[in-house]
């Protein structure tokens, strides 16, 4: 199953017909989802945090998780709340996780396309598996 | 495996007709420069600039920084499966152009590339301040789509400091370097006293942007495995990799990695040094498991006393960083890692994306999220468009003045995990 809020991950996939959970919000809104459903026994299968890209430097995040849900995964919650405890201390005191940049409309487009690369060698091992 | 690294030192870079090196100077004919790195159909508006070190220029957005280097005798060429065949280098002798870089810059996505300040406070940052830089910028075609851009971009800047390398075949070095590594049960024979090291070269390998490429295969599809460390002083190792600038490792770097130079000086004095275990940093958390099993097992396979793991980038590379520790000390081995931190601007915050207690032996490279102010320079090369959002920047980064405001992630270099730099800390 793929979690994201990135539209262009959502062409893609609605395209190649995958199991998509589509999040109208933020990064932080994506990765919540992805804990919910790590509560409910499912085990995350590509790593919540991207690589070398700052959880306030992009809007966009795609998350692949197992389509079945188990017994609670202890190693994916374990990831989660490490990546939630960083993504804590990037946030203001008024508890928000604050961009500091505003995305220029002509860089949206090259986000979306990182955040999709960098997800698409595990949407195709998801789909091997379903 | 022996290489006779012949190093020319240059002291200034000019242009001129018939590239070639006069005295300690090197002379770049532009047109056979443009002739021998052109004719990509990916790319137009090739530039060549030069940028000296001390001078008020600012290069941005960079993507690669490339020593020029040639094979004067042994298997191979440089830069192996990306210029030439795939031969097995590391072995005969190389020259190399030192104080020179090759500096690739143009953007390829609207964010992510970095900052060389020649001259200033940013200059301190980043080690290609102290180089004779030749910026080489291109710009796509329309159409070009951005992996092809990269993919061309790279090549690019291979093929000039292939070119530039050319111009050292026949001249003598200043100065001749001799690295040897021998096969493990002759080292351990040679050396018994001495406890037995190997380097962890972990590679960023993630997708566009972020991958790496190792005698010219794509390394997330590698799984780990053992190299003498002179393949990579010969170009085995070639970045493909422009996220993030100040803890990437540029090509400059893999043939200039200084944790095996240090290693190699220490070498048969207060340790021996087996050679070198890549591996990967993948998405997948399955991959990640298995490539750190196989980094662990290989440091057993090798008879390994102590390690030194080294990261590229940060975020979830951090887990494989970690992975990577806790497994090899579980095989009693050793271990201290070599990383930088994103700690908050005040530097308060958790370093790393993951820890484990076992990570006991820590060496930083400097906070990146730490924000520095660059004076505004007097020539640009590239452009400064893309400052607000490229990696490290932040709205309102370029003020009216033309000065910028970033964090030193935007600078290239300025906390590598190598430890390649000019910086140190100093308690008091």
């Amino acid at each position: 199953m793929v979690i994201t809020n990135n539209p262009m991950v959502k062409n893609h996939l609605e395209k190649n017909h995958n199991n998509l959970l589509w999040v109208e919000g933020s990064y932080e809104d994506v990765l919540l989802e992805v804990r919910n459903k790590v509560h409910l026994g499912h085990h995350i299968i590509s790593h919540p945090l991207a690589g070398s890209i700052k959880p306030y430097e992009t809007p966009y995040r795609t998350v692949v998780i197992s389509d079945k849900a188990e017994a609670l995964h202890m190693q994916s919650l374990e990831t989660l709340e490490q990546v939630f405890a960083l993504l804590n201390s990037f946030k203001g005191k008024d508890g928000k996780l604050h961009s500091l940049r505003t995305y220029r409309e002509d860089d949206l487009p090259d986000l979306q396309l990182i955040d999709l690369d960098l997800i698409k060698p595990v949407m195709c091992k998801s789909e091997e598996s379903l | 495996m022996k290489l006779e690294l012949g190093k020319v030192f240059i002291e200034d870079v000019q242009f001129g007709g018939k590239t070639h090196v006069d005295g300690h100077v090197l002379v770049v004919d532009h047109r056979e420069l443009l002739e021998a790195i052109g004719g990509d159909e990916h790319l137009w508006k090739i530039r060549v600039d030069l940028a000296h070190p001390g001078e008020s220029v600012r290069i941005t957005p960079v993507k690669d920084v490339i020593e020029p280097r040639v094979k004067v005798k042994g298997h191979g060429e440089i830069f192996p499966g990306m210029l030439g065949k795939v031969h097995t280098v590391g072995n005969g002798r190389t020259h190399a152009m030192k104080n020179v870089a090759v500096v690739t810059a143009g953007k390829v996505v609207g964010f992510q590339e970095g900052i060389i300040d020649m001259s200033g406070p940013g200059a301190d940052y980043t080690p290609f301040s102290k180089t004779h830089n030749i910026v080489i910028t291109a710009e796509p075609k329309p159409g070009v789509k951005p992996h092809d851009h990269e993919a061309a971009l790279r090549t690019l800047g291979l093929k000039a400091a292939a070119f530039l390398g050319q111009a050292i075949k026949n001249v003598e070095p200043d100065e001749i370097k001799v690295y040897e590594t021998m096969a493990p049960r002759e080292a351990a024979e040679l050396y018994p006293d001495l406890p037995r090291v190997g380097y962890v070269y972990m590679l960023q390998t993630q997708g566009l942007l972020h991958d790496t490429y190792v005698y010219g295969v794509d390394a997330k599809k590698l799984v780990p495995t053992v190299m003498y460390p002179t393949e990579i002083m010969d170009g085995a190792i070639v970045s493909g990799n422009c996220v993030s600038a100040c803890d990437k490792n540029p090509t400059y770097i893999h043939l200039n990695n200084p944790v095996i130079e240090d290693l190699y000086e220490e070498h048969g004095k207060t340790l021996n040094f087996l050679g070198v275990i890549i591996t990967n940093e993948n998405v997948t958390l399955a991959d990640k498991e298995r490539s750190s099993n196989w980094t662990a097992k290989l440091c057993e396979f090798m008879g390994l006393d102590g390690v030194i793991v080294t990261q590229e980038g940060f975020g979830n590379p951090d887990t494989d960083l970690i992975m990577n520790c806790r497994k090899i000390e579980e095989k009693g081995i050793k271990t201290v890692i070599v990383t930088d931190e994103y700690a908050g601007r005040d530097g308060a915050s958790q370093s790393l994306a993951d820890a484990d207690p076992k990570a006991n032996a820590v060496v930083t490279n400097g906070n990146a999220n730490e924000t520095i102010i660059l004076p505004d320079m007097n020539r640009l090369i590239g452009t400064t468009a893309y400052v607000d959002s490229i990696a490290g920047g932040f709205a309102g980064s370029l003020r009216e003045d033309g000065s910028i405001e970033v964090e030193l992630q935007a600078i290239t270099g300025a906390t590598n995990e190598t430890g390649f730099g000019h910086l140190s800390a100093v308690a008091y």
